[in-house]
């Protein structure tokens, strides 16, 4: 490799690298600022009135509440983690973990201005909500917090969560108490998210996503394909509907949605997040499980709806 | 004493991002990474992070009169320094390192087509777009509503584009072409116009071009498709915004 291609090589890294981060800051700053709001906010006792005590209908909620949540891949693992500290139970943690990044308000907007009313965007949702259902499920049988969460749990500017709620702090406080949570949760993520998108980025210039393309043409392969792309673009959930558009002349709806649907849930930057907050074989399930439900549903759909 | 100054550099590193964001949206630059349909995040996330840096650098909002200062240390901070260096760094390398937008040498990983998927009401407004004022978006894209090699015969084209050639490519023959954007740089894709010159030898790849010429019936690798013969090819500067957006 000659200097000349080491160097424009290193161009490209550079540029899809800041590409990646300039594009998912600012959702990582809104999901930041979502966590410290309920942190402030949001009392365990609140959580427990709205969750359901028995698990199906509790995951169920978890799944669901994302449709309120405008947090895409990147800021809804501070939230998720917070919720948890609050006493949400596991299997809705992880039902809302991996429904939000799909579900949410602006990912639905930015998909209708992609593909209009139609089976993308209905699929995309409904697809996104079994699957976090299910996958939240699996988990409720073995998963306690201890066994999902990593012992380390950092935060700061946080005081006993008593004093935090504590009705005699002026609004204005408990504002800035907020945002300063916010400001460590964004520091505390965001370093996943800047060692993730060198990571997106590098895997990127050395397996050029246009050649991933050429890879697949089955009904399998090419769902494989597509989320395998899905995971080393790591581009947000609430502009990857423009991304797909690209790959509609080229694959099947099946296939593009395995793309639309896997990569809010699963791609390199949102594993290193992961694994900042959960253990390392929780994280491994995680991944697997999804990849493995979205690969069966979406391969019926190209095989037996012919979609 | 010691937790405000650790908040203070934290501001501090927010409000480089700020920096950043501003600096690049107003010089355009910021558009060599998003879509500038995407450019209002940016400025959203500038705004917040001088809200949380204001947060920041104000004294502690939980600290009562007669809260034990004992006590007030051992909430302190268990952020470690590493999370506030990793996100500090390529903030400031991305300030001081001059942007790269994709080129030539990019084509490689991005991809290049002579074809564009676009929405059929992109490609009605392309087409109504007199022909000595498309660019080569445009011009694809006319090329996509009319397949036929000879659609564009005679029609008068006045482009901007760096000058890419690959194996496909004759010894008179080179692409004029830009990066097409819809959301960032992670859908960029290249996409031209084949033109046929004497003079292409002339022209460097990568270099900034722009050609005047009229179309006709031409091959690429012996596929047939619309064709510039080029009238007049002059180099110019790189546009401030070499990528368009469809």
């Amino acid at each position: 490799m000659t200097l000349a291609t080491l160097w424009s090589q290193s161009a490209s890294f550079t540029t899809i690298f800041l590409g990646i981060l300039i594009e998912a800051t600012p959702f990582l700053l809104l999901g930041a600022i979502a966590s410290g709001l309920i942190e402030v906010f949001v009392s365990q006792d609140d959580l427990a009135r709205i969750f359901p005590s028995h698990v199906l209908p509790a995951t169920i909620v978890g799944s669901l509440l994302g449709f309120i949540f405008p947090v895409c891949d990147c800021g809804v693992v501070p939230l998720t983690q917070r919720l948890y500290k609050k006493g949400l139970p596991v299997s809705a943690g992880v039902a809302f973990l991996l429904a939000a990044p799909i579900v949410n308000p602006i990912v639905i907007a930015s998909t209708y201005a992609a593909y209009g009313w139609g089976r993308v965007l209905i699929s995309r949702l409904i697809l996104g909500v079994i699957v976090s259902f299910s996958i939240g499920m699996i988990f409720s049988l073995n998963g306690s917090h201890t066994n999902m969460m990593r012992q380390v749990f950092v935060y700061s500017a946080a005081p006993h969560p008593e004093q935090v709620v504590a009705e005699n702090r002026s609004l204005i406080k408990r504002f800035q108490t907020a945002l300063r949570i916010g400001g460590d949760e964004f520091f505390n993520m965001g370093r996943y998210l800047v060692i993730g998108s060198m990571l997106a980025a590098l895997a990127q210039t050395i397996v050029p996503p246009h050649v991933l393309l050429d890879a697949g043409s089955g009904p399998l392969s090419s769902v494989i394909v597509m989320q395998g792309l899905a995971y080393i673009l790591s581009v947000c959930s609430t502009v990857d509907a423009f991304i797909s558009l690209a790959f509609v002349k080229l694959f099947s709806v099946g296939s593009v949605l395995s793309f639309l649907v896997f990569g809010p849930m699963i791609d390199i930057k949102n594993t290193l997040m992961f694994l900042g907050v959960m253990r390392p074989k929780m994280v491994f399930y995680l991944i697997l499980l999804t990849f493995l439900l979205v690969t069966f549903l979406t391969v019926f759909i190209n095989v037996v709806l012919g979609w | 004493m010691n937790s405000h100054w650790i908040n203070l550099v934290k501001a501090g590193i927010l409000l480089l991002f700020t920096v950043f964001l501003s600096l690049k949206f107003f010089s355009g630059k910021i558009f060599d990474y998003i879509s500038p349909r995407f450019g209002w995040l940016a400025i959203l996330a500038s705004g917040l992070f001088v809200l949380i840096a204001v947060a920041y650098s104000r004294s502690d909002p939980n600290q009562e009169e007669d809260h034990d200062t004992n006590h007030q240390e051992s909430h302190s901070h268990r952020l470690t320094k590493w999370p506030l260096i990793i996100v500090a760094v390529p903030i400031v390398l991305g300030i001081i390192i001059p942007a790269h937008p994709l080129g030539a040498t990019d084509v490689a990983n991005q991809g290049i087509s002579t074809d564009i998927s676009a929405p059929s009401v992109d490609l009605q407004s392309s087409l109504t777009i007199i022909p000595s004022q498309r660019n080569v978006l445009d011009w694809v894209r006319a090329m996509g509503a009319n397949p036929s090699p000879s659609a564009l015969n005679g029609q008068q084209a006045d482009v901007v584009g760096f000058v890419y050639r690959d194996v496909r490519f004759d010894t008179d023959q080179f692409m004029v072409a830009r990066f097409a954007v819809s959301c960032c740089v992670a859908d960029a894709r290249a996409m031209g116009v084949v033109v046929q010159s004497s003079q292409s030898s002339q022209y460097a790849t990568g270099a900034w071009v722009r050609v005047k010429g009229a179309f006709i019936n031409g091959t690429l690798n012996n596929s047939p498709i619309p064709v510039i013969t080029a009238a007049e090819i002059t180099p110019v500067a790189q546009p401030n915004q070499p990528y368009l957006y469809p």
